[in-house]
């Protein structure tokens, strides 16, 4: 099984697909989140014609658990070295995977082709905290133990709390560097965060969006129609040669 | 002993490399065994189990385009039976060279 090691960290990556070309990069969220949130959904569909690779964050799913680390800035510095060896890629990512995806845009356009966010989880008016999954249903989908054990250890044992409450808010400022590539989001009509869609258009005009009628796990509750929707964005997207 | 008796036992062998023995101390895999029900398995410990079976029958299956065919709780709904035919019918159809 690949196991990486980065930044002092050991990191469980996966790679799908036989295809040599346009690389996709997807990122889960936190605490339930681990690469399964990608494999068991539309990640394979993706593979049948793209490379594909999948990573569990630091302290999620097999990858070590650390202390600290847990910022979307340190992700980002996380993805930079666990895709070093990577062309321009794609990134699709799934709630606070987006956050670290855009992160990761700022601080290495260069490296990135396009963007997915999927269920990006800005706060609303009533301000619920990014990184949090509010559909639990969708949670135990995922395991039954992934809400218990794994969730407290990574709550009760790392600095993962702290670090989200002092992470910088996402800012419009931030989000209209999502126009350096060409950028899809996703959401879900029911999910708290139902409204980042609407706040990312305002900001960021050329991104397109589309809402589905799920909440915040529409990734797993609504795999058919975010697969049909991931794979629309990458065949239309212009060729590599002609991108800037 | 059977072919499918083979893969169940690496099945059951593999499983115990992931979730560690004393998960399974009270718990005899059989092919009714459901991963999510019976034991309780957390997605990425089913995904673990498949990378371990993708490793041990190398090319022969492709847990990826198997998975992709199923919907979440199908995938962890799945009784290790339906993983051992799945197995059985790819290595029946390509058998390991030598």
């Amino acid at each position: 099984m690949p196991f990486t090691t980065v930044r002092g960290t050991r990191f469980h990556t996966m790679e799908l697909g036989s295809a040599a070309r346009d690389p996709v990069v997807m990122l889960h969220g936190l605490f339930t989140g681990s690469l399964a949130s990608w494999y068991l959904t539309s990640a394979p569909a993706i593979s049948a014609r793209r490379p594909v690779r999948l990573l569990d964050w630091r302290g999620h799913g097999l990858s070590e658990r650390s202390r600290t680390g847990y910022g979307a800035a340190a992700m980002a510095a996380d993805l930079d070295a666990l895709t070093a060896d990577l062309p321009p890629f794609t990134i699709v990512g799934h709630s606070y995977g987006c956050v670290a995806g855009l992160r990761f845009l700022q601080a290495r356009r260069t490296r990135v082709r396009s963007m997915v966010l999927v269920e990006p989880p800005l706060p609303d008016g009533a301000g619920h905290a990014p990184g949090t999954t509010a559909r639990p249903e969708a949670a135990a989908l995922l395991g039954p133990a992934a809400t218990s054990r794994r969730v407290r250890a990574l709550v009760e044992d790392t600095d993962l709390m702290a670090e989200l409450a002092a992470e910088p808010p996402v800012t419009d400022a931030d989000l209209r560097d999502l126009a350096a590539v060409p950028c899809l989001v996703i959401s879900g009509a029911r999910s708290p965060y139902a409204s980042a869609a609407a706040r990312i258009r305002r900001a960021c005009p050329a991104v397109r969006a589309h809402v589905l009628d799920g909440g915040h796990d529409l990734h797993v509750t609504h795999a058919a129609d975010v697969t049909a929707l991931l794979t629309g964005f990458l065949d239309a997207r212009i060729p590599e040669a002609a991108h800037g | 002993m059977s072919e499918k008796d083979t893969i169940l036992g690496d099945v059951g062998r593999l499983l115990t490399e992931v979730v560690g023995e004393d998960f399974l101390l009270d718990e005899e895999i059989t092919e009714d065994t459901t991963f999510s029900d019976d034991l309780a398995l957390e997605s990425i410990e089913f995904v673990a189990l498949a990378e371990k079976l993708q490793q041990h029958y190398g090319g022969r299956v492709d847990f990826a385009a198997f998975v992709a065919e199923m919907d979440i709780d199908e995938i962890m709904g799945m009784t290790v039976g339906t993983l051992v035919r799945y197995i059985a019918d790819r290595t029946a159809a390509a058998p390991s060279a030598g």
